[in-house]
């Protein structure tokens, strides 16, 4: 198969990215016997808060995750609570705003499902950590869309390939990992 | 109270008027002659209505008695644990809550040597739930007996599980 030669500045970035993978899965991958949410048993974890906590790889994923936000986008959102801290790493590098899309809303107090100002017809990125079979994920998509928005993309740190894009993409909309499992040379 | 002398809600067809008393209603978003959404499902709060909730929660225990379930394992959800605290109590077992905890099965309170649960919900409004718990039991060295419910809405089926509910699920809207 052919495979274009790369710049040097190409090829720095993709090193860039090897090696940022290679820190997230220093910093986050477990073994063990797992239990999942999806009900999905599991040899090995990423535990999204040991690579997110760390602010050198933080400061590194919301400059990737930024460069896959499309051009007409007018917010980020972050689904509670593990994403928050990667949309607020993006809307730093970017200087976009974004929002909170909570879990539920309570029964009382304010009662909102998503935090933050949001408008109708805005366009919005989602940007998730770890994604098994994405149901948080299309979730919070969900909700934006119900208050009105219009979700772009979601993107995520991690995809796991146990159907995440796939029901994603049967729930819609558009999905783009930063890393897929061969990248994490797992 | 002794469940086993008195006649259950289920028996005496008063199981959609106690749902009702107690927020349990179902929403049709199309007019279109298709099943009821169980995800439009309001959730059932034994707050609303004590004595309904008691009534209730011994239909259920004794639909499930004689299964020889030996824990209730419940969903996350507050309202459920009131209604798992009755059937639980009925049983002589004991509950466990379990919750999705960033993407991995987190859980309170200590399942039995060789749990046999029941998942009790007042619905599944969806199958991840299930599957949760159920892969939560058997990693435990348990196994599932019954999904219990108030209401059927065929996750219980996606999930390989036997169902004991009180209703099933209409396929007409009974919004308001």
């Amino acid at each position: 198969m052919f495979e274009p030669e790369l710049t040097g500045l190409e090829r720095s970035r993709a090193d860039r990215l090897a090696e940022l993978a290679r820190d997230v899965v220093g910093a986050a991958f477990l073994r063990g016997d797992f239990v999942l949410s999806s009900g999905a048993r599991s040899s090995y974890y990423f535990d999204k808060y040991l690579f997110e906590t760390k602010p050198a790889i933080l400061r590194r994923l919301g400059a990737f995750l930024a460069e896959l936000i499309p051009p007409q986008t007018d917010r980020i959102a972050g689904p509670e609570l593990g994403a928050v801290a990667l949309a607020s790493a993006v809307s730093l590098e970017t200087g976009l705003p974004f929002v909170i899309v909570k879990k539920e809303a309570k029964g009382y107090g304010t009662s909102k499902l998503v935090e933050g100002e949001l408008y109708p017809g805005e366009k919005v990125v989602v940007v998730e950590d770890v994604v098994s079979t994405a149901a948080q994920a299309i979730r919070a998509a969900q909700q934006l869309t119900r208050a009105g928005a219009q979700v772009l993309t979601i993107l995520a740190v991690i995809d796991r390939e146990q159907g995440g894009a796939e029901n994603i993409s049967a729930a819609g909309y558009q999905f783009r990992p930063l890393f897929g499992k061969a990248d994490m040379d797992l | 109270m002794n469940a086993n002398a008195a006649m259950t809600a289920a028996d005496s067809g008063e199981v959609p008027a106690l749902l009702e008393a107690g927020g349990l209603s179902w929403t049709q978003p199309a007019a279109d002659g298709g099943p009821v959404d169980p995800t439009g499902l309001s959730k059932y709060s034994a707050l609303s209505d004590p004595d309904g909730a008691e009534r209730l929660g011994l239909a259920v225990a004794e639909r499930v008695r004689g299964r020889g379930a030996n824990v209730v394992v419940i969903w996350e959800e507050p309202e459920d644990a009131v209604l798992a605290h009755i059937v639980a109590r009925e049983l002589g077992v004991r509950t466990v809550r379990t919750w999705n905890e960033e993407g991995l099965v987190g859980h309170a309170g200590t399942l039995p040597d060789t749990p046999r649960a029941l998942l009790l919900a007042d619905a599944f409004r969806d199958v991840e739930p299930l599957l949760a718990m159920k892969a939560f039991v058997e990693q435990q060295g348990g196994s599932v007996v019954a999904a219990g419910v108030l209401v059927t809405t065929g996750a219980e089926d996606e999930a390989g599980l036997e169902l004991v509910g009180l209703q099933a699920l209409p396929r007409e809207s009974r919004s308001d």
